[in-house]
């Protein structure tokens, strides 16, 4: 457990570096000038004074390894940047986007990982039978379906062609009907982001189960349970708990990726304003501060996240362990 | 030809080898016996130079080994391994089996086929193309041994290293195979390190017998006196339970 | 591949399915320039027609024949999947096998960075380093092979670890065979399944890559993209265009990412026989 715990520690270590490397040396290599390359934004009017500034904030006229303690100094409380197009800092600008992003995400990633253990479980417990069969085929035809497209036949049809949904926004601005009025309204525009991501992930996380199932469904202490007519059920998710937990911690880095990716299409298709579509509008903008503050916070983001489930799944491992 | 210098060999805590000691002539044949995991494969790879002693030298023709040049050391030791469904990959034909040591040390060209033809005759496989291009699973062990045994002739080594390779074959073609390795021995008139865990066999094969016994040479002798004559307790009980047995046929 | 494989594989309906369907796909991308009525990039038509004969899935706002666009649109991503696959799995594979060979500290070092890549979002990367060097589509590719490795790199390793203790290899090893010749003869024709498998996988993940960056609008907007025709087509909501316009290209990419995902499942089956999905286990 402890040599798993040091190759986690150097991994995380690792991938912070990977980070710092890319935002630092991203900017000073850039070609021609750093400055004028980053701000050439239509909305900044390049004064001479804005650029002394800029050249400072930068520190690009000190030497490089200052320049390099000025920014982990920089990062190390907080100080993300500023955003020239957008008049704020990014710090500023991201956690504004933040918590609706993390509703948004959070929510799917549980509601996916539930539906894909009900049903990787059942399916693999009916292994080759009809429903086995029908539920893999669909589930492969859904994993077809990107994410851009699950939102944007989404939003065609509940937006544009029912109106049933609010096609941008998280909430209705000046809403006068406060507290549960307001939370209807949240939910309101949640729903349809949500259901796409949500469906988007699915698949993923019922393939990881039914196959992990597969692999350990005969191991020994399952047909001691059988024997011992311990009901079904119990066995099934007690079962499932121990194995769907695994490769749910072992893989939990790929699981984000996947969900910042779709987090991406949905709230840019949506206008749900979150992380996602802060990033779209900086690639519309050539917001570079701004891009670079979201991929800072996405990838501590999830290093806290995996921190979180490691530290979890060692304990939980212990418990289930117990249970049989 | 080769000389063992006390020699020691440990695997991470475990000592398998202490203090060896031992020689080869030139054109003898050393049967090296004792029970499966007492380090007789790695005392052969440690003569054939394909891992280094933690202490203690090996001598071939008066020079260290570790100061010949390892890839052209290798070309002068032929080994053949005791399960030949295990030492020829799957993926390869007869030919290409054979081929390996040649391609390996960058000696194939034009008389290669030639080589690899002669070198089936001596192990009495067929020769015809059909043959060469057979596949392991389409070969019987018996026959897949020879190929192996052919691919360790094949750079006319000094030295044929036999590691267990009759042991696990049927009791019929482990007779002939036994008779094989003999034949080519005598031919060539290499030295030859027979290891077996089985004294009987190697009373029939070897000149000198050299039993290894918790990390050490406990008997290095004739064949013939080792026999008659056991020094060891081990060795009376090996021989004990040799005798017990029907013996192999030579 | 053992033809024991291939004959497993064809037992597999939705694996055959998937092989062709992207074979139909490969087809109509490669004969593309062929098939298209129209020059992708002429603008000469009238703008925002509906299909007719002369353009079959009509015109864009700039006057672009449709299905034409489509069809190199389809060309492209193809083309992206395949470059990404090959390369992610040549260094997935080089550095997989040496690293289970070599061992030690080089063994140490490639594991934890391919620990670090699985924390960074992918595509947050590529966006940043698309915005700062406004990169041609080669570079991206290289970009994103760059930062996908690793999954291809672990399988790899993992079974190199397993076939390294095979005598075959010691056998290889002990007549003085180097390390480059082992990993030629030995190691990399064990591997074929997993390069399969790396290789379908990993072309899913670069045409997912390729509609959405472009989507998003990182790729040169004069290329032709599916998700740059999504993107075009979803400022015309008012329009009654969606079905000849925006319906097309979204058709198109879940066909292609559909078949992608059939086959890699397909062959995940062939490679642990414990999954295969038409084995009826009573239990
Ligand atoms: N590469 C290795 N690493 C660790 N232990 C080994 C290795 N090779 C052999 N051993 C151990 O050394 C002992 C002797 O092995 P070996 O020389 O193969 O014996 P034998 O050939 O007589 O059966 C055994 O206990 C074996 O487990
Ligand atoms: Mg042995």
């Amino acid at each position: 457990m402890r040599n798993i715990t040091v190759k986690m520690v150097t991994a995380y270590l690792l991938t912070i570096l990977l980070l710092i490397f890319l935002n630092f040396l991203l900017q000073r290599l850039l070609p021609g000038d750093a400055i004028i390359a980053m701000y050439s934004g239509h909305e900044v009017v390049m004064t001479d004074e804005l650029y002394a500034e800029l050249v400072s904030r930068h520190g690009l006229d000190l030497p490089l390894h200052e320049q390099f303690l000025t920014y982990l100094s920089e990062l190390a409380h907080g100080d993300l940047g500023y955003s020239y197009i957008c008049h704020a800092s990014t710090a500023d600008l991201i956690m504004d986007a933040l918590p609706w992003t993390l509703l948004l995400m959070g929510t799917a990633f549980l509601l996916s990982a539930v539906v894909g253990i009900v049903l990787g479980v059942e399916s693999s417990w009916r292994r080759g039978r009809r429903f086995d069969r029908s539920l893999l085929a669909f589930m492969l035809l859904l994993d077809g379906f990107h994410s851009l497209v699950i939102g944007i036949i989404a939003l065609a049809i509940f937006c544009w062609h029912f109106g049933w949904f609010p096609s941008s926004g998280a909430m209705t601005s000046y809403l006068s009907t406060g507290g549960i009025g307001h939370i209807r309204d949240v939910i309101w525009h949640l729903v349809l982001p949500l259901a796409t991501l949500t469906l988007s992930m699915i698949p993923g996380d019922y393939l990881l189960i039914r196959n992990s199932m597969m692999l350990t469904i005969r191991e020994p202490y399952v047909l001691t349970a059988r024997a011992k007519g311990i009901r079904e059920r119990r066995i099934k998710y007690l079962h499932a708990a121990r194995n769907a937990i695994l490769p749910f911690t072992t893989r939990i880095g790929v699981r984000l990726a996947h969900l910042i990716t779709g987090m991406i299409f949905i709230e840019t298709i949506f206008a749900y304003p979150g992380l996602g579509l802060l990033t779209y509008n900086a690639i519309s903008n050539r917001d570079l501060p701004l891009m670079q503050g979201i991929l800072t916070v996405s990838v501590i983001l999830v290093l806290l996240i995996n921190i979180v489930v490691d530290l979890l799944y060692q304990k939980i491992d212990l418990r289930v362990g117990y249970a049989y | 030809m080769i000389s063992v210098k006390d020699v020691s060999k440990s695997y991470k805590d475990i000592r398998v080898l202490s203090d060896v000691a031992l020689t080869i002539d030139e054109g003898e044949i050393l049967a090296l016996v004792g029970e499966t995991g007492s380090g007789k494969t790695t005392l052969a790879y440690l003569i054939a130079g394909t891992i280094k002693p933690d202490c203690g030298e090996i001598i071939v023709r008066g020079r260290m080994v570790v100061d010949i040049n390892r890839k052209e050391f290798l070309k002068t030791v032929g080994i053949v391994y005791q399960s030949p469904r295990d030492s020829i990959s799957h993926r390869f034909t007869v030919f290409e089996a054979i081929a390996e040591p040649l391609h390996i040390h960058g000696e194939f060209d034009d008389t290669s086929p030639g080589r690899i033809k002669d070198a089936l005759r001596e192990v009495q496989l067929p020769v015809d193309e059909y043959f060469l291009q057979k596949y392991p699973h389409e070969l019987s062990g018996g026959e897949l041994q020879r190929v192996a045994i052919a691919r360790a002739l094949i750079l006319a080594p000094d030295m044929l290293i036999a590691d267990e390779s009759t042991s696990f074959l049927d009791p019929s073609v482990q007779a002939k195979v036994l008779r094989l390795l003999l034949d080519l021995q005598n031919e060539r008139g290499i030295s030859m390190l027979f290891v077996t865990h089985d004294i009987g066999v190697a009373r029939k094969v070897s000149d000198r017998i050299a039993v290894l016994h918790d990390g050490r040479i406990v008997e290095n002798a004739p064949a013939h006196r080792v026999i008659a004559n056991p020094e060891h307790q081990y060795t009376k009980q090996l021989i004990g339970v040799a005798k017990g047995k029907t013996d192999v046929v030579v | 591949m053992h033809i024991k494989q291939f004959q497993e594989f064809a037992k597999d309906k939705l694996g055959v399915f998937g092989v062709v369907l992207l074979l139909l796909l490969l087809m109509t991308a490669i004969l593309a320039p062929i098939i298209a009525p129209h020059d992708p990039w002429d603008y000469s038509a009238q703008h925002l027609q509906p299909p007719s004969k002369e353009h079959l899935l009509g015109t864009n706002d700039c006057g672009y024949d449709l299905f034409s666009e489509l069809l190199w649109a389809l060309r492209t991503s193809i083309a992206f999947g395949i470059s990404v696959a090959a390369i992610t799995c040549t260094i997935g594979v080089v550095l997989g096998v040496s690293a289970a060979l070599i061992g030690g500290m080089y063994d140490m070092i490639v594991m934890r960075i391919a620990d670090a890549l699985l924390a960074i979002p992918t595509i947050m990367v590529l966006i940043l380093i698309a915005a700062y060097f406004k990169p041609s589509t080669t570079v991206l590719v290289i970009t994103l092979s760059l930062v996908m490795w690793q999954t291809v790199a672990r399988g790899v390793r993992a079974q190199t670890l397993s076939l390294k203790t095979k005598l075959h290899v010691k056998a290889a090893r002990n007549m003085g065979a180097p390390t480059i010749y082992i990993m030629r003869r030995h190691i990399m024709p064990e591997l074929f399944p997993l390069y399969a498998m790396g290789f379908v996988t990993k072309a899913r993940t670069a045409v997912f890559m390729e509609a959405g960056l472009s989507f998003l609008g990182i790729f040169d907007p004069s290329t032709k993209s599916l998700g740059i025709m999504m993107s075009y087509a979803m400022r015309y909501p008012h329009f009654d265009i969606w079905f000849n316009w925006l319906l097309p290209p979204v058709f198109a990419l879940s066909l292609l990412i559909i078949s992608l995902g059939l086959i890699s499942y397909a062959v995940e089956g062939i490679f642990d026989p414990r999954l295969r999905r038409n084995n009826v286990t009573p239990i």
